[in-house]
């Protein structure tokens, strides 16, 4: 390589630039949508499609994947190759008066370049994909996020999913309080607030508040129908039913009649955006179920504490492997590993899989090992110069 | 526990005071005073934290309060590790002030319940991990601290090599390559830890991309610092840009690029 070529290529000045490049392009695949968030942000944005059209055209909706980013990246990997090798050069001509940090440093430089090379081996031989198993179901393939179906030198079985959950927090010393309140266009924002009696009725008239009785035709007349602990909704009998008694979807049915117009619906304590209607048409009104002092419902996502599956690896018919997986406890055979990556809250017999295969995962560990080691050494070793002295009194004093 | 969390801020708060003072009144004693204070706090805060850990059943590392308790643990800790070799007065004055108003702020605006750990954080990684972190950005905080105190000192006087401005050049440097050695087995840590829970050690996430962009910006102050020389204004500008993106990579990416990206959740 022509020497001032190699010298250009491995300049700090060039590999500053590089990095900061790098920097900047980084900085900018965070503040704007990636890849699939884009058509989800488009979607909210219409009005946005002509500079994301631009966008794209410039590779900036999808920078880690650009080939300008790829290119920046190729360049800081070549600037580096350059520089150790010149440094390693240098250094066995001088073997004798070489101090040791020179070689940690130079250990770092490699370790780059290993974590470079791991990350291309991924991008050319790695697979990753998703596949998602029912209790009792065998399967082989995976799909990649391209579509693309990938057959497995062995076959999955989940022999079952499992939840585990926390113990609920001991119940609240205080009572729980809830109160249904109504908000009438118009009126305060924080709407009125009702007691909650099933099966009593009461009157409530727009901007005055709770009254003995309807008299006029905007009057409304309030009826709490039913109220469940643990709303579901039977699909078999078309039914509500309350699935415990415990309050984990707190439900109330509330009958609402305006000026000979009745209105039903559903409103839901966790759920106040949404609610169902069993009679009538929306209304001009709407009703929002209160509550304090409940623990978390038992299935939510705050009382979750494991998710596991059983899996068997079969091959020509025979039990090779079992384990159970879980997050952060994945199989691993055939070079391939399966982690625990989700599951479906509907319907818990069914688990969601990530399946991944990257020969440059050891290359990558071996950079970052060496690049520990090297900085580790390299800040720590005494320096070939003289510390500065540690501050006299005078200088304390003049800096305060 | 919660009196220990208290006592620790009293301290943090007395000790400003006292640096304050030393600062205004010329007073080496009160810096020491100071410094032993903090030393002080450092150890009820400690107490909090393992009392913490030990009424939890895991690492007290897993939420935005926890990782601001530790953030202030982590600045005292670098801060008195440095000043044996560097008692500087506006480090200590600054460093307690930063250490109040962290555990000020983490105690008035986020929960201190303990709630049990999601299933993706119950790893043993998480403590090596978040460790690392945290000492590398209370490292970068010293250096903050170090360059301000440098910029503002090089604007009231010049001094020659042998001054105060060389000692906190020299505390800018260390604390930066004590926080970049840190920082880098951190990021190496969670990737991981990242390819033994979801199966990729990097996914250009928010928060990855910007422990990344703080590497290279302090990448870039050592080779600027070691291999072109550069010193004095120019390195203490580059520290104060480093800790801006620490900032981001801690606060900026959980409030501000959450929003921008909450179309897609």
């Amino acid at each position: 390589m022509d020497a001032r070529l190699a010298a250009f290529l491995s300049s700090p000045t060039l590999a500053v630039l590089l990095l900061l490049s790098i920097a900047i392009a980084c900085a900018i695949g965070t503040f704007l949508p990636q890849g699939a968030d884009v058509g989800k942000f488009l979607a909210a944005h219409p009005d946005k499609q002509g500079v994301f059209a631009v966008l794209a055209k410039l590779g900036l909706t999808n920078v880690y994947s650009a080939p300008w980013f790829t290119a920046l990246l190729g360049a800081l990997g070549l600037s580096l190759v350059v520089c150790s090798s010149r440094r390693c050069l240098r250094l066995l001509h001088t073997r004798k008066h070489t101090h040791p940090r020179a070689i940690a440093f130079l250990l770092t430089h490699v370790s780059f370049i290993l974590v470079l090379a791991g990350a291309l081996i991924r991008l050319f031989w790695g697979q990753s994909g998703m596949m998602a198993l029912e209790e009792g179901q065998v399967s082989n393939r995976f799909e990649a996020a391209d579509g693309t179906r990938i057959v497995l030198p062995f076959s999955l079985e989940l022999v079952a999913f499992t939840i585990e959950t926390h113990d609920a927090p001991p119940a609240a010393e205080s009572p729980v309080e809830e109160k249904l309140r109504i908000l009438l266009p118009g009126t305060d924002a924080d709407g009125f607030p009702l007691p909650i009696a099933t099966g009593r009725t009461l009157f409530v008239r727009p901007g005055v508040g709770a009254v003995a009785q309807a008299e006029t035709t905007n009057d409304l007349a309030i009826t709490v129908l039913q109220q469940v602990m643990d709303f579901a909704f039977d699909n078999a009998t078309r039914s509500v039913i309350s699935r415990s008694e415990k309050p984990n979807n707190p439900a109330l049915q509330v009958q609402v009649v305006r000026g000979g117009t009745t209105n039903q619906q559903w409103v839901f304590a966790r759920f106040p955006d949404f609610d169902m209607h069993t009679a009538g048409t929306s209304a001009p009104f709407k009703l929002r179920y209160e509550r304090r002092g409940d623990p978390p419902p038992a299935d939510s996502r705050a009382m979750i504490k494991d998710y596991k599956s059983h899996l068997k690896v079969l091959e020509n018919g025979r039990v090779t492997k079992e384990k159970v997986i879980e997050v952060n406890d994945p199989l691993r055979h055939a070079g391939y590993t399966v982690y625990q990556s989700g599951y479906d809250q509907h319907n818990l017999a069914w688990t969601s899989l990530r399946v991944t295969r990257d020969p440059g995962v050891p290359v990558v560990y071996a950079g970052f090992l060496l690049m520990i080691i090297g900085l580790a050494a390299g800040f720590f070793m005494p320096q070939p110069k003289a510390n500065p002295a540690p501050i006299s009194d005078t200088a304390r004093e003049s800096v305060s | 526990m919660t009196h220990a969390f208290n006592i620790s801020l009293a301290l943090y708060v007395i000790a400003f005071v006292a640096a304050a003072l030393a600062l205004t009144f010329r007073r080496p004693r009160l810096e020491r005073i100071s410094a032993a204070l903090l030393g002080c706090g450092l150890v009820a805060q400690s107490a909090y934290i393992v009392m913490r850990w030990m009424a939890a059943g895991r690492p007290p590392f897993s939420n935005m309060f926890e990782s601001l308790v530790l953030f202030a643990w982590s600045m005292v800790a670098v801060y008195l590790a440095l000043r044996r070799r560097y008692p500087l007065p506006t480090l200590s004055a600054g460093t307690a002030l930063m250490a109040t108003v962290t555990l000020a702020y983490a105690s008035a605006f986020h929960s201190a319940e303990i709630k049990p750990l999601v299933p993706a954080l119950q790893s043993n990684w998480l403590t090596f991990h978040v460790l690392t972190c945290f000492l590398g950005y209370g490292a970068f905080l010293i250096s903050f601290l170090t360059a301000i105190g440098y910029l503002v000192l090089l604007r009231q006087t010049k001094q020659g090599a042998d001054g105060p401005l060389a000692a906190l050049e020299a505390v800018e440097l260390k604390s930066i390559a004590f926080g970049f050695l840190l920082l880098t087995v951190g990021i190496i840590t969670g990737a991981v830890w990242a390819n033994s829970a979801w199966g990729t050690y990097w996914s250009w996430d928010p928060k990855e991309t910007w422990s990344l962009i703080t590497w290279i910006i302090y990448a870039g102050y050592l080779h600027c610092r070691y291999m072109r020389g550069w010193k004095g204004k120019r390195t203490a500008w580059l520290s104060i840009v480093g800790f801006a993106c620490v900032l981001f990579t801690y606060f900026g990416v959980n409030f501000v690029l959450s929003g921008l990206h909450s179309y897609a959740s």
